[in-house]
Parts: C-alpha cells; sequence; structure tokens
C-alpha cells in the first residue's frame, strides 16, 4: 500500500516535470495546469509525511535510515513551494523550466526515498 | 486555451539565468548534505575526496546566490566560482583515471561528475556563457 504511494507521486512527478517542460518550450506563459500539478505533487508529500509518520508511530521503521528518510521528506517538501516561487518572481516561459526543475527534484528525491524506506 | 507568450529578449536572457540559479540551488542543497552527512559519518573513509565534496557544495551555494545579480561584482564572483568548478571537475575528473585514490564514487567530481548526469562539467559551461552573453546585453 505504501509502496503503492511512492508509484503515484513518481508518476505524478514525472508527469508534472514533462507537462512544465512541454509548456516551457511552447513558450507557455506559468499556468494553472504546470502550477496545479506542482500543488499536486506538495499535496502528495504531505500526505506521504502524514503516511510515514504514522506508520512510525505505529513501531514501523525506514530499513536504510530514518532519519536520512525524514530528512529526505522535509527538504522535498519545501522544494515545490521554493519552485513555485522561484518561477513566479518573473512571469516568463522560463518559469516553466524552473517549475520542471522543482518537479525532477522532488522525483528524484522520491526514488531515493523509496530505497531508504523498502 | 489562449497562446501566451512573452517574447522580450531581455527577459530570456534573464530567465535563462533563473533556471541556472533553480538548478544550482538544487545541486547546492544536494551537495552540502551529502558533504554534512561524509563528515560526520565516515569522512575518515575517504578524507581527500569527501573535502572535495565539501569544496564542491561550497562552490555551489556561491554560484547559487550570485549568478542571477545584475551587479558587476557579484557577476565577477559568479565568473571565479564557475571557472573555478570547471577547472576542479575537469582536473579531478581526469586525475581519476591515473589516482586510484579519486577513482572512486566518493567525490562529486568523479567521472566528470558521471553519477550526476554529468550536469557539474555541463552547468559552469552554460553558466560562463549566461554571463558573458549578459556583459554583452548590458555594453549594449
Amino acid at each position: 500500500m505504501f509502496e503503492f504511494w511512492f508509484l503515484a507521486q513518481l508518476a505524478i512527478a514525472g508527469a508534472a516535470t514533462l507537462l512544465t517542460l512541454v509548456f516551457g518550450f511552447a513558450k507557455r506563459s506559468p499556468n494553472f495546469f504546470g502550477l496545479g500539478f506542482l500543488a499536486l505533487v506538495e499535496l502528495g508529500l504531505l500526505a506521504q509525511l502524514a503516511i510515514s509518520l504514522a506508520l512510525s508511530l505505529g513501531g514501523a521503521e525506514a530499513s536504510h535510515g530514518q532519519f536520512e528518510f525524514f530528512t529526505y521528506l522535509a527538504v522535498a517538501l519545501l522544494v515545490p513551494i521554493l519552485a513555485v516561487f522561484w518561477s513566479l518572481l518573473e512571469r516568463a516561459y522560463w518559469s516553466n523550466f524552473v517549475l520542471a526543475v522543482g518537479a525532477f527534484t522532488v522525483f528524484v528525491m522520491l526514488a531515493r526515498m523509496h530505497t531508504l524506506w523498502f | 486555451m489562449p497562446k501566451k507568450t512573452v517574447p522580450l529578449a531581455p527577459a530570456r536572457y534573464s530567465g535563462f539565468s533563473r533556471v541556472l540559479v533553480a538548478v544550482y540551488g538544487v545541486f547546492a542543497l544536494a551537495a552540502s548534505g551529502r558533504a554534512t552527512f561524509e563528515l560526520f559519518t565516515k569522512f575518515d573513509l575517504a578524507p581527500f575526496s569527501y573535502s572535495l565534496s565539501a569544496l564542491s557544495a561550497l562552490v555551489y551555494l556561491v554560484v547559487a546566490a550570485t549568478l542571477a545579480s545584475k551587479r558587476a561584482r557579484l557577476q565577477s564572483i559568479a565568473r571565479v566560482a564557475l571557472w573555478f568548478e570547471l577547472v576542479g571537475v575537469v582536473s579531478v575528473g581526469t586525475a581519476g583515471f591515473f589516482v586510484a585514490e579519486l577513482n572512486n564514487f566518493h567525490t562529486v567530481w568523479w567521472l566528470y561528475g558521471a553519477a550526476y548526469a554529468c550536469l557539474p562539467v555541463i552547468l559552469p559551461i552554460f553558466g560562463l556563457l549566461y554571463l558573458r552573453r549578459q556583459r554583452k546585453v548590458l555594453a549594449n
């Protein structure tokens, strides 16, 4: 079940990366869909935090470093927020690439968190 | 969906620098996290490689903080840091073929940063090109 959530989040973050890249190359200005996907990524991470906290309280543990896992999660939670902030300081089609960098970073961090947990 | 484009030429360059800064921000975050972790848990394993990682983390932080600036002084700091990074990654990457101590994944710069999709060697080139272009734009 928890693994399924990881995969779902990887799919969301991957889709967000591709979508914002497409918007960027199409020279669109930052829009509802790109930003919405970043918000989805953030929501997914919040749910992840709730799930992994609940699992930890129930006695489960990340098998390769509990502390590392939660450090990654805490930093990953900041990434979409910073990406949206940084991209909207100057609204141009380049903003989409900034969002793509943020989404891809979360993607990589999730993959790393997956190996840390299982 | 109506198509909205932002065709201003100067914004193009500053937009590009924003993306570069975002990537450098991620690298600064990743490298300093990694360096801190290594410093506290396994520094004795490969002290030289880990020191190099810490040094590269510092360089990423400096570039992330100075690259997008319009001020000439900060731009020249960014230029120095980028050259340092480029020379560092090329020399450490090359030295890895001859020096056993550097031929491992303990440093970010191993094999020209292959573990990070070679971005450590690509990024400074883009950064330096951006600064050169920026200087031309400002001169005109």
